[in-house]
């Protein structure tokens, strides 16, 4: 459970090493990689479905990110890109070409309808986290 | 005041947000910053992700100026800096001339040397194999295959192929080097898990969550445009693992 959250922690600082974020936020990208995923491990508790464990995930991160970028005066996009991998539907994808190529279609399509899911679950929590901060300012 | 000297900062600015792959509305807001500093005058922005035109209309004349936006690197560091500089010109702290000089000095700027890069796409791959709950066995595995698979990365990048290529091959050599490792050298490791972990570092979440909130924001043009990038650099990982799949089927199995 710890080495899992320190894992996320370490993936998302070191993605954002790759991007090239200033040094002084890679600790803080870092922290909302290790709170999306202590999200998603409580989560994968509570639910098999992954769909409502990446929105869960990426509500986290959205909420974070703006919070970060208004305590640092950066932009939203800094924090948010970086944050948002570990989410990303990667097994999914690899899961779809490797049944494909089994020859069994039915959990090749599975797990292709599984990746938009995630995807499009992963958008809705940007989109609706997105314009409660905007509702706000107003 | 200098016009030319300000929409040509305005431009400037712009141009480098887009490279280094800014949400559109962050590109304009920015961009109006910067120009809103000029007295008595009213502007237009235009961005999408592969151009910018932006007009400034004074009491005897109009400036317009437009760019052709081409390569993108994803660069949060230059996002960071050039929204500073625009924040720092429109609270009055710098001139325009302080500032042109600013942007041009951010795009040399470099921050992490090759080898710090490199550690870091391994670090990625490692990490995500902790994360994705990993043991032991695992984590040593994973040391040589993120070697090779993020040598060849750096390689096939410095050679200049495109970036669908670029994916597709480097997924292969993943591939190739998770397969053969597991049948040759008889480490007792999760191979699909270890496959997985590696080509997140691949997958577009970038090109993905920028397409969204470009969406969101209606900036439809760029956010189609990011949200097909995304998707054929999904399309490429998924190719490349496809192909080495089926290769190691047939030859070596």
């Amino acid at each position: 459970m710890l080495i899992k959250i320190i894992g996320a922690f370490l993936a998302v600082a070191s993605f954002s090493i790759v991007l090239n974020m200033p040094k002084h936020l890679i600790v803080y990208a870092g922290v909302v990689g290790a709170f999306s995923w202590l999200m998603n491990l409580y989560m994968g508790e509570l639910t098999d479905n992954q769909v409502i464990v990446a929105f869960a995930s990426t509500l986290v991160v959205t909420v974070l990110s703006n919070l970060f970028a208004k305590l640092f005066k950066s932009p939203v996009t800094l924090f948010l890109v970086s944050g948002i991998l570990p989410s990303v539907p990667g097994g999914a994808i690899y899961y779809t070409v490797y049944y494909m190529l089994s020859d069994d279609a039915v959990y090749s399509n599975r797990y292709f309808a599984e990746t938009l899911q995630i995807a499009g679950a992963i958008a809705l929590a940007i989109f609706l986290v997105e314009s409660m901060v905007r509702i706000k300012r107003k | 005041m200098d016009y030319k000297k300000l929409i040509k900062t305005a431009l400037l600015a712009g141009e480098m947000m887009i490279i280094s792959g800014a949400e559109m509305r962050r590109v304009e807001d920015t961009m109006s910053y910067i120009l809103s500093v000029a007295p008595a005058s009213s502007f237009t922005v235009f961005a999408v992700s592969t151009g910018i035109t932006v007009s400034l209309w004074t009491d005897d004349k109009v400036y317009t100026l437009s760019s052709r936006v081409r390569g993108r690197e994803a660069n949060l560091l230059t996002i960071y800096l050039v929204n500073n500089v625009s924040r720092d010109l429109s609270e009055g702290k710098i001139d325009i001339f302080e500032a042109y000089d600013r942007l041009c000095d951010i795009r040399h700027k470099k921050q992490y040397n090759i080898y710090l890069k490199f550690l870091a796409y391994m670090g990625v791959c490692i990490s995500f194999t902790l994360l994705f709950g990993g043991n032991a066995y695992d984590f040593w595995a994973s040391l040589p295959i993120s070697f090779v698979m993020v040598g060849a990365y750096f390689l096939l990048a410095y050679l200049g192929l495109n970036g669908f290529f670029v994916n597709m091959f480097t997924t292969m050599v993943l591939v190739f080097a998770a397969y053969g490792l597991k049948k040759y050298v008889f480490l007792d490791f999760n191979r699909e898990l270890l496959i997985i972990s590696s080509i997140m570092l691949l997958l577009p979440g970038v090109a993905f969550t920028t397409a969204v909130r470009d969406i969101l924001n209606g900036d439809y043009i760029s956010g189609m445009g990011r949200m097909l990038e995304a998707i054929v650099t999904a399309l490429s990982v998924a190719a490349g693992a496809g192909v080495a799949i089926w290769i190691f089927h047939r030859v070596f199995a």
